[in-house]
């Protein structure tokens, strides 16, 4: 695949053809690189005119490389997904319907037993919470430690 | 070896009798799995036999692949069927069952890897208050299994004990007027442990937990208190005063502690000290368990972090001291990662780890609850938003109902994510019967709770364990280990048991972390 790069955007540009690439693939692999990369798209007759504006200040030609490499990886699992997802999507629905249906459990929502609305049950319950306001009271620190200033955020890639 | 393998070129494929199976070249023998969760290893010339048609019923291998379902006309639907429901017996669970509260986020170590470690020990404002205690309870009690687990996490969680004696006390109430099984486990580094607190834990069943990353030259440098001083020699120490007050009491036998390693770039030289350690203090199992580049630990991963095959090394390397010292009897010492794949490999049984479910055990299984009250989809999630991105944050429990929780959009993304049959490559993979994907552990690694299969860390380490524990399964010396850990180990998630308890049971520790 021919890159055309342009180190002072930076930017690298590419051509996908319509007959491998989808557009819903072009969007979730643009949703994927969005911390990475500016994802610009152009629709031609047969093919996508693919521009990737790198969000790091400075790219060098292997750098912008790279990520045009790993941009089309991500798009080409997005349209093996759609293939498998396809494939595989009777199966996969009836397990997702299965697992849901059954974590529900049940079409009413779990109700507390009758014996917590009784007053012993309130009144034990208050009992506890008392306790542990006292404990907490007797035993846990008064003062809070002024902080230092909250971390950056993380590294993309680790 | 390829991840991917691919069928023997140029021999002749007769798929009419074939039942549907995937495969993998394990040089010289291949694997065969299918859905139902049976195996069978043959050798490469059995195997071409087998795709060209060649094995006849008068054939020895012929039992073997018409028991195993691997012949299409000659299959046995309800023992396979109920092969099928029996490793996929989280498809019909009522909810999740693991709860993990997170009491507090305050911690008096620094730990190298931990998200949590950044909040000092002073600052109180970061602990669960009591109304919010009582709502997470609330909360849980609401879910539907029959049988709960409430996990006690940090932080240090015995930062705040009058909130883990409170939540402890109250679920326990709850429980034994819904009559549910309750299952209630601290995980702690023991330091603030005192005979009081113990007798407390001891004396309402809860079970206990603990890291311990190896000898104190590997421990202190992992898991340094503030300000140092000697981890390690405390955790040790409590390990094992808690091992002396169990057995000096029949009934609190089935509570010994447990203990957890998390490997580092620090510990790849210690595989026999830390065998070693496991093995002086008598403790039953070790879990070797990698580090994901989740939350703090990616800020810190090119320090401690290291590629999934430097991981696959090291866990081999050390399954094999552990293997050698049953072997010649003098430990029977067992490994936690390896019992969890043997248990789906050789009973066919689930035995609850939610990372290697399919779909993830991400809110079907568990559930993170934050000091503050927001629930998310696993703890991996709310180490993820301890970094600022909420994006698994599935509710609120003064604001959310069971209902709602299940029906966020995260949460089905989740559950369509790590569905293996929608993955590439997982779906034609041989260890799909047994394996699963993480969607935290995607986005985190890979932007997409869906990840990138090919490319992913996760496939990579995954598929060298499966390696590995299938190579020795080849080993008649280590497989008979094997068989007699899967007869020995008790410590099996009990999800669903349809038991009611008010009272914890102290018949066998439910609950393996």
């Amino acid at each position: 695949m021919r890159l055309e790069i342009d180190p002072q955007e930076p930017s690298v540009s590419f051509s996908a053809p319509k007959s491998v690439y989808s557009q819903d693939g072009l969007r979730i692999a643009a949703h994927v690189f969005a911390t990475r990369a500016e994802v610009l798209v152009a629709k031609y007759r047969d093919s996508y005119a693919v521009t990737l504006k790198s969000k790091r200040r400075s790219a060098s030609q292997a750098d912008l490389e790279a990520l045009a490499g790993e941009f089309l990886n991500e798009l080409l699992n997005q349209e093996y997904r759609f293939l498998v997802g396809r494939f595989n999507h009777k199966i996969s629905g009836l397990i997702v319907t299965q697992v849901l249906l059954a974590a529900r459990g049940g079409e009413q929502a779990v109700k507390p037993p009758s014996e917590e609305r009784s007053a012993e049950f309130q009144a034990a319950v208050a009992v506890l919470m008392k306790e542990a306001e006292e404990e907490a009271l007797r035993t846990m620190p008064k003062r809070i430690a002024p902080q230092g200033r909250p971390l950056p955020p993380a590294p993309e890639g680790g | 070896m390829s991840r991917l393998t691919s069928l023997p070129p140029g021999k002749p494929l007769r798929p009419g009798h074939l039942g549907a199976f995937n495969f993998r070249d394990m040089g010289g023998w291949h694997l065969l799995t299918n859905d139902w969760g049976r195996h069978l290893r043959l050798e490469a010339a059995d195997f071409e036999r087998f795709l060209s048609g060649g094995i006849k019923p008068e054939d020895p291998l012929w039992a073997a692949l018409r028991q195993g379902g691997f012949l299409r006309d000659q299959m046995d639907f309800n023992d396979l069927a109920s092969s099928y429901l029996r490793k996929n017996s989280f498809h019909w669970f009522a909810g999740p069952s693991l709860h993990m509260v997170v009491v507090t986020l305050r911690c008096n170590q620094k730990c190298l890897y931990c998200h949590s470690s950044v909040v000092d020990p002073s600052r109180t404002d970061t602990d669960m208050d009591l109304e919010t205690a009582k709502r997470t309870v609330d909360f849980i009690f609401q879910t539907p299994n029959p049988t709960l687990c409430i996990e006690f996490q940090g932080g240090e969680p015995l930062l705040n004990w009058p909130v883990v004696k409170f939540i402890t006390r109250y679920a326990q109430k709850k429980a034994e007027a819904a009559r549910r099984r309750l299952i209630v486990a601290l995980v702690s580094n023991f330091s603030l442990m005192s005979e009081e607190r113990l007798d407390f834990l001891l004396d309402h069943h809860v079970s206990l937990c603990t890291s311990l990353d190896g000898p104190p030259e590997l421990h202190d440098r992992n898991r340094p208190f503030l300000g140092g001083g000697e981890a390690q020699g405390k955790v040790v120490a409590w390990l094992e005063r808690i091992q002396r007050r169990c057995q000096a009491d029949s009934s609190r036998r089935a509570y010994l502690p447990g203990a957890l390693m998390t490997t580092t770039r620090f510990s790849f030289p210690f595989a026999r000290e830390i065998v070693d350690l496991y093995a002086g203090l008598g403790l039953e199992q070790i879990f070797i368990r990698p580090l994901s580049p989740i939350g703090y630990a990616k800020r810190v991963w090119s320090e401690i972090g290291y590629g999934p095959e430097e991981f696959v090394a090291f866990y081999e390397r050390t399954l094999d001291t552990i293997l050698e010292l049953n072997r010649t009897g003098r430990s029977s010492l067992m490994e936690r990662t390896a019992l969890i794949l043997l248990t789906k490999i050789l009973k066919g049984e689930d035995p609850g780890f939610m990372d290697l479910r399919s779909p993830a055990g991400a809110v079907l299984g568990c559930l993170a609850y934050n000091y503050n009250g927001e629930i998310f989809v696993s703890d991996e999630g709310r180490m993820v938003d301890h970094e600022g991105d909420p994006i698994f944050r599935v509710g609120h429990v003064a604001e959310n109902d069971w209902a709602s929780v299940l029906d966020h959009p995260t949460t089905r993304a989740c559950v369509t994510a790590s569905v293996l049959e929608n993955q590439p490559m997982c779906s034609q993979c041989a260890y799909k019967p047994y394996c699963g994907v993480e969607p935290v552990f995607h986005y985190e690694t890979q932007r997409s709770v869906f990840g990138q299969t090919p490319s992913s860390p996760w496939c990579v380490s995954h598929m060298g364990l499966f390696d590995a524990i299938f190579r020795r399964l080849r080993d008649p010396g280590a497989s008979a280990v094997f068989e007699e850990w899967l007869a020995r180990d008790q410590c099996r998630w009990q999800e669903n048991d349809p038991e009611p308890a008010g009272e914890p049971q102290g018949g066998g520790r439910a609950y393996a972390p």
